[in-house]
């Protein structure tokens, strides 16, 4: 392998990366506050393609404008999902909580299907998201860039806000100790909405640039990247905001550099070789990679 | 200043409190004992929003407050801290004391109350910018003291401040919390460590089994010591 090759493939990697790492920390903000997984999340990616797809192919409407409204409307449904599914249930245990996730996940995906078309659409993709860079013999694409440059600059204010910011901060404690954070004043249903705003705001830029990354759009295209996010918390540490971020990005080396390096024959096994690895460093540290024992 | 009138309250079928009434004047310091179980962190959660009584009611300042949210009884100045400290971990120790003053918007407020505290407990100056779970136990339960004080409430309800501490600690903690009476603090102690706690009540209720059995002033209860212990605060 060339210097050059590994180079590309490592940004590549951690283009990836850093874009799983956006889902698997709105996953993780939710579960602070809630102890509970949204597998709803994923369908915000849906959301957000399909409100890209009719406003961008079929409503001509600018393409930078159908992804705002993109992001503003992962945020408005996952707000809303909160106020649906988990609030009425907030007495109730963590496995109803998790079914009543599963329903607006298949809520979601139905109304696409009965609304707007039950089969994969295409997406014309703008060319600046296609160029290829050369720096001399280094070769790499701008998606990968963009996506790189975005998702990092996300998590950067992600973190100003967590810790610079007096919601961040109660967000903060209210992961640690939801009970304690009441005594102290934060208002329950408040901080839960703050969550999921937030949450959603990561789902949909993430949502964007899976979007652009694929092509497509399909009302169950938000079931990899869950899984993804799922696997990168797991992996990084059940509810730790670090772990969810680390989780994403070696998963995404895993993806990337599994493709390149495996022989072609094996390329259809990179999921099975990734999970593998998964189990492998589950198996060293259960508790995650981010959290102690 | 608090009225607990005949509260009862429970998870399920069970009740946990029955007929529970007691009384904390402007001032005092309160002891509440009992053993593990009798019920005495239920009646804190209901004082302080976090759960509801199913009969009876709590008044503070001739106003009923059950029934209102956590927040807004605590904006009334009822202050609580938690059984086993429950310092807010990964976040500082500075951040845990801004946490408590979170119903104050008021950024130089916070800063004056944030001054005040330093001064009282120079220890948490020192750590200010440690994780709030690298302190040790002692810190921790004056880190949990000091995060209820930010929100510079009237009444503070403790929850077993001692547990867990050497001797000496809880000396300290209870050397504290009569100076914050001399401050002008009212106090309600949820206490097992009945010696340390009678040592500096005014008054104190025995509870057992969700039912008050016994009350009096703490002089007349640190007289009846021994027979409280065996009666009511034995260990199982």
């Amino acid at each position: 392998m060339t210097a050059e090759l590994f180079f590309q493939q490592l940004i590549n990697a951690i283009s990836l990366g850093s874009l799983y790492a956006l889902l698997a920390v709105g996953l993780a903000i939710v579960y602070g506050v809630l102890k509970v997984l949204n597998f709803a999340h994923g369908d915000l990616v849906a959301v957000t393609g399909y409100i890209m797809w009719l406003l961008w192919m079929k409503g001509e409407i600018p393409f930078p404008v159908a992804i705002v409204a993109g992001i503003v409307g992962a945020t408005g449904v996952s707000i809303l999902t909160e106020l649906v599914a988990f609030r009425p249930l907030r007495k109730a245990t963590y496995a109803v909580m998790l079914i009543s996730s599963f329903a607006i996940s298949i809520i979601i995906q139905n109304l696409i299907r009965l609304l707007i078309d039950p089969r994969p659409q295409g997406m014309r993709i703008p060319p600046v998201f296609d160029k290829v860079i050369s720096i001399g013999s280094f070769r790499i694409g701008s998606l990968a860039i963009i996506t790189l440059v975005i998702s990092l600059t996300a998590m950067a204010l992600l973190l100003y806000f967590l810790l610079r910011t007096r919601w961040g901060m109660a967000l903060r404690a209210a992961a640690v100790d939801f009970e304690v954070a009441r005594l102290v004043g934060v208002p329950a249903n408040r901080i839960i909405s703050l969550a999921f705003a937030v949450s959603g705001l990561l789902a949909g830029i993430g949502g964007a640039l899976w979007v652009i990354r694929t092509g497509g759009i399909a009302p169950t295209m938000g079931l990899y990247p869950i899984i993804k996010a799922f696997v990168g918390n797991v992996i990084g540490g059940l509810g730790s905001l670090v772990g969810a971020v680390v989780g994403g990005l070696i998963l995404g080396f895993f993806d990337i550099f599994l493709k390149a390096f495996l022989p072609s024959g094996a390329r259809p096994f990179v999921e099975a070789f990734t999970l593998t690895a998964v189990v492998i460093i589950l198996y060293f540290r259960p508790q995650g990679i981010m959290l102690k024992r | 200043m608090l009225e607990v009138k005949t509260i009862t309250a429970g998870y399920g079928s069970a009740n946990v409190l029955h007929d529970i009434q007691l009384r904390v004047d402007t001032g005092e310091i309160v002891a509440l004992l009992g053993a593990n179980g009798a019920g005495k962190s239920t009646l804190l959660g209901i004082i302080s929003g976090l759960l509801q009584p199913r009969h009876g009611s709590v008044w503070f300042e001739e106003q009923k407050i059950d029934g209102e949210r956590p927040e807004d009884i605590l904006k009334r100045g009822i202050a609580c801290v938690p059984e086993r400290r429950r310092i807010f971990a990964g976040l500082t120790v500075q951040e845990n004391l801004r946490m408590g003053a979170y119903i104050e918007r008021r950024k130089e407020v916070i800063e004056e109350r944030l001054a005040a505290i330093y001064k009282r407990f120079p220890v948490l100056l020192a750590r200010s910018r440690q994780m709030g779970e690298t302190l040790s136990g002692g810190e921790q339960q004056q880190l949990a003291i000091a995060r209820a004080l930010m929100s510079q409430p009237r009444l503070l309800l403790l929850d077993e401040p001692s547990i867990g501490l050497a001797p000496n600690l809880v000396q300290i903690v209870m050397d504290l919390l009569r100076d914050l009476r001399e401050d002008g603090l009212t106090i309600l102690l949820v206490e097992q460590n009945i010696h340390e706690a009678l040592e500096i009540a005014n008054r104190a209720y025995v509870m057992a089994s969700g039912k008050i059995e016994v009350e009096g002033t703490a002089s007349e209860l640190r007289e009846r010591g021994l027979e409280l212990e065996q009666t009511y605060l034995g260990e199982i």
